[in-house]
């Protein structure tokens, strides 16, 4: 097509020829529900990425921002999609800050490998440290999102993801101080700074959390850093019953202690992660799994207490995962989802939220419909967040469990939004998607939401029709 | 704008005794803590969402400005209507609404002093973190216009960090909610952008916070020092040796002097400068940590170290910090805070520039401030009804922010760019940038009656 060939020629102006891929197997493996690009690019800097843009703008290209693909699964299938924009060349570190725990990294920068080097600063390895070797300088960004292995900042900040520690050192929007991303337009924009005292201007920085790229591609994000934790580790109980496991945690969050996580897992979710001890949990059982962050005593003391109060509720087993270990635990629980998707290529991913109290009456609905319909699914809760994640775990190529768990994801949004909360879904193949609202109900601010994205984004460069709202 | 006419309007919305347009009525509210003056056309106490619903779509459809106030305490000039307008005042709009222990949340009524919510919190055992210093006054839909911070920002983060959704009128007075009780709601992070906005996005009537259960323990250490270098030098170390305590205070002598006057904190007149030092959490280990600050200060040269007994002497540490900028009346009748924020390894260096600005312009600067996280203030202090010094004042604090500005840090860390900063805006911001955020007030208020002319220079 001679009009492709213009754009192709000028793409490898911009990027040169080498960092553009037109190939089958790349533009299958760039594809987002099921819609292939017809070409990738790969800029290598922010400029670059401005030249992408504006050149989309004038063609009227619809592009994807990419980062490693781990979330591209979330939203409603494309509209169009045109060019793929990956960020993969945008991985370095443009500012350590550790003195002032900042850091600035380019948003292709993957997780893991920025939070090794905080960790490194003296030379040692992390998230596997000997604790006797640990420097006093040494950092880390307080996020422990899923996708771990593969996850860039750019695409954590785009998702607004997290993860466990949440519960102590709170979300994205806490922890991103300034950002820089290229405009639909082609401007580049820089919003925030260093510091967290900073309220000049809008808060843009907050409007880019969670934003999906619909309204630019982040190139650059500064952080806020915290000191790595003297001491940590992690109290694991299993117990029969869903009800137990929550006594423990309802009895745990009456007090002052300060753990960093506090999730509740089913049987599915906990195999994975702890093989030899699996044998404690039978079906229908679950486990509580405590991170603790902290100065030795404060862990110390958190241990001893939440032992007692999990054999006060019932516990069949339980063990404390030591500091060396505590990392790989967490580690296997950020990848249980890309684990899970080897097994079950056509996993089903819903994240629910709701007010933080009402998480026992929302498991057990769940897990009675998705039993009541004879499908199979790994749980994981956020207990002091209000958030669950549920995997339905559905042999490839079966299609007649699609209307059982249209059905299990209709009555669970009902009961969310009954509550004052919605659910998601994060990952379904497009048949899928398209019988179920993606992103939930819409709320009645959408209106806002897209007089903004009309502002920002008129003519539709970014993700069209994946948003909310199909914006 | 017709003022009896729509007086008269008002006055059909509003119940009766709440529309004022006296001569007294409008000079007060003309004015917050900053030193710009304006002038309302009315002013409106509405009772419920519904009457500041009303009276915002009455003011679209007549195109007339809408000043969003609630003590007034804005030391940028945001709460100042300058271009006459009708001011929404929120003091009758007062009410705790709802306390909700299980989901950690509490939904207030814009007009609640923020530390009335704090003490009624703490009576339970929980905690609304924020505690900027103008709490006894301040409200919280303010506290929510300014993104407002306090001392205990260091470590648990500033007004946005805690509110997690809003009921808004928007600019044509339709009602919606943002956020909620529920935490990931997917969209845009509308409450994110409201928080900080200054009143030109939307006015908040109810809003929700964040509640956390009170810390088991609290230890507040007073340490007394020689020099203003030798106290942000520690500053940096404890922060560098990985302690985030709970607040890292500083005041010179030149606050001190006026706060001992005032409050009698027990502050010690001939140092050159403190710092307050507070940690909360878990007590295991505090006392550990608290000698390792002690350490800390040591090895910089601190000259006496005092550890606050028990709550009594707590508050009244904090009582001074507290009335500073009340305490400096005592010395000249006005003053300008600047709120420049920079890393906090800068601040030695910034001081001393600062120090040498006052020398410049002859011009009194004392300085009390959040130095863990670089958040300063420069008090100027003089008499406004000198104009010269006056506007040696303004071009002290215009050079000021430039330092900050050069030193890597933001103009404002939490008063708000208001008025006052405009003109500092294109320091931090490129034209592309404020074109950014010029799309966002478009999208909220098209027609640009919310708080007109404040945040965004004039294209």
């Amino acid at each position: 097509m001679t009009t492709n060939t213009y754009r192709l020629e000028s793409l490898q102006e911009i990027v040169g020829p080498e960092y553009i891929k037109g190939d089958a197997e790349t533009l299958s493996t760039y594809s987002v529900d099921g819609m292939k690009p017809w070409a990738v690019v790969f800029p290598g800097d922010i400029e670059q990425v401005s030249e992408v843009v504006q050149l989309a703008g004038k063609e009227k290209l619809a592009l994807i921002p990419w980062g490693s693909g781990s979330k591209i699964a979330m939203g409603n299938p494309p509209v169009r999609v045109d060019l793929a924009i990956c960020t993969s060349r945008l991985n370095r570190v443009i500012d350590m800050d550790t003195a002032n725990l900042t850091v600035t990294v380019q948003a292709g920068m993957r997780f893991k490998d920025i939070q090794s080097i905080l960790g490194t600063l003296e030379g040692k390895s992390m998230p596997h440290k000997d604790p006797a070797d640990r420097g006093e300088k040494d950092c880390f960004i307080p996020l422990s999102p899923p996708c771990i292995d593969s996850a860039t900042l750019g695409g954590i900040i785009a998702a607004n993801s997290s993860g466990p520690t949440r519960l102590l050192y709170g979300l994205p929007r806490d922890i991103v101080l300034g950002v820089r991303y290229v405009a639909s337009n082609g401007e580049i924009i820089r919003m925030g700074g260093k510091t967290v005292k900073n309220v000049s201007g809008y808060d843009m920085c907050k409007l880019m959390i969670g934003s999906q790229g619909s309204l630019g591609i982040l190139c650059e994000v500064t952080l806020r850093l915290l000191p790595l934790p003297e001491r940590s580790g992690t109290f694991v109980s299993t117990f029969a019953s869903l009800s137990q496991a929550s006594s423990f945690v309802d009895l745990l969050f009456q007090t002052s202690l300060l753990p960093a996580s506090v999730e509740i897992l089913n049987s599915r979710a906990y195999e994975p992660l702890r093989p030899d001890a699996a044998a404690e949990l039978k079906a229908g059982g679950y486990a509580a799994a405590v991170a603790l962050e902290g100065v030795q005593e404060a862990v110390d003391r958190m241990s001893s207490e939440i032992r007692e109060m999990a054999l006060e509720s019932g516990a069949k087993g339980h063990s404390y995962i030591q500091e060396d270990q505590h990392g790989v635990f967490w580690e296997g629980y950020s990848n249980l989802v890309p684990g899970l998707s080897g097994s079950y290529p056509d996993l089903v991913s819903f994240k629910l939220n709701y007010p933080i109290s009402r998480y026992l009456e929302v498991i057990e609905l769940a897990d009675s419909l998705i039993s009541d319909r004879s499908l199979d699914h790994a749980l994981l809760a956020h207990a002091g967040s209000g958030i669950t994640m549920i995997h339905i775990l559905l042999d490839q190529g079966n299609t007649s469990d699609l209307d059982r768990i249209v059905s299990v994801a209709e009555r669970l949004l009902d009961r969310c939004r009954a509550i004052g909360g919605n659910l998601v879904i994060d990952r379904a193949k497009p048949e899928l998607k398209r019988r179920l609202p993606v992103w939930g109900l819409s709320r009645e601010d959408l209106m806002v939401i897209k007089r903004i994205k009309n502002q920002m984004d008129p003519l539709g460069v970014f993700c069209p029709g994946q948003f909310v709202g199909g914006i | 704008m017709d003022s009896k006419g729509i007086i008269d309007r008002l006055q059909k919305i509003i119940e009766p005794g709440y529309v004022l347009s006296s001569e007294m009525d409008l000079t007060l509210y003309g004015y917050d803590a900053s030193l710009e003056r304006g002038r309302p056309e009315v002013v409106v106490l509405p009772g419920s969402t519904e009457d500041v619903s009303r009276v915002v779509a009455l003011a679209c459809r007549e195109k007339i400005p809408v000043v969003g106030r609630g003590s007034g305490t804005n030391l940028s000039g945001g709460t100042i209507p300058t271009e006459g307008g009708i001011v929404v005042h929120f003091s009758r709009m007062n009410r705790i609404l709802d306390i909700d222990i299980p989901n950690r949340t509490v939904t207030v009524e814009p007009g609640v002093i923020t530390l009335d919510l704090q003490s009624r919190m703490l009576n339970q055992g929980f905690l609304y973190a924020p505690d900027p210093a103008s709490q006894k006054v301040s409200t919280i839909g303010g506290n929510l216009g300014e993104n407002s911070g306090g001392p205990h920002c260091l470590k648990y983060g500033v007004t946005t960090n805690h509110v997690l959704g809003a009921e808004v009128v928007l600019y044509d007075g339709t009602v919606v909610w943002t956020g909620g009780k529920s935490q990931d709601h997917p969209g845009y992070d509308l409450t994110g952008l409201l928080v900080g906005s200054e009143g030109t996005l939307g006015l908040a009537t109810k809003i929700i916070l964040r509640i956390i259960r009170a810390p088991e323990a609290i230890k507040t250490i007073l340490a007394i020092y020689g020099t203003v270098e030798d106290a942000s030098n520690t500053v940096s170390a404890i922060i560098a040796e990985g302690i985030v305590p709970a607040t890292l205070e500083m005041m010179d002598n030149l606050i001190m002097t006026a706060v001992e006057e005032s409050v009698h904190a027990g502050y010690p007149l001939d140092a050159a400068a403190v710092l307050i030092i507070e940690l909360d959490g878990m007590s295991d280990g505090m006392d550990r940590q608290a000698e390792k600050i002690l350490e800390i200060c040591k090895r910089n040269h601190v000259r006496e170290i005092q550890l606050a007994k028990d709550n009594v002497e707590r508050e009244r540490l904090w009582a001074g910090r507290k009335g500073a900028f009340g305490a400096v009346a005592r010395l000249r009748p006005s003053y300008m805070v600047c709120d420049g924020t920079v890393p906090r390894t800068k601040l030695p260096e910034v001081l001393s520039r600062v120090l040498e600005i006052g020398k410049k312009y002859g011009v009194l600067i004392g300085n009390v401030f959040h130095a863990g996280d670089g958040n300063l203030h420069p008090l100027i202090l003089f008499d406004e009804r000198d104009k010269d010094e006056l506007e040696r004042v303004r071009k002290a604090a215009s050079e000021i922010l430039n330092i900050c500005a050069d030193a890597g840090g933001t103009i404002s860390g939490e008063h708000g760019i208001g008025l006052e900063k405009i003109k500092e805006m294109t320091l931090i911001f490129s034209e592309a940038d404020l074109g950014a955020m010029r799309q966002v007030k478009r999208a909220f208020d098209p027609a640009d009656i919310l708080n007109p002319g404040k945040i965004l220079p004039g294209q």
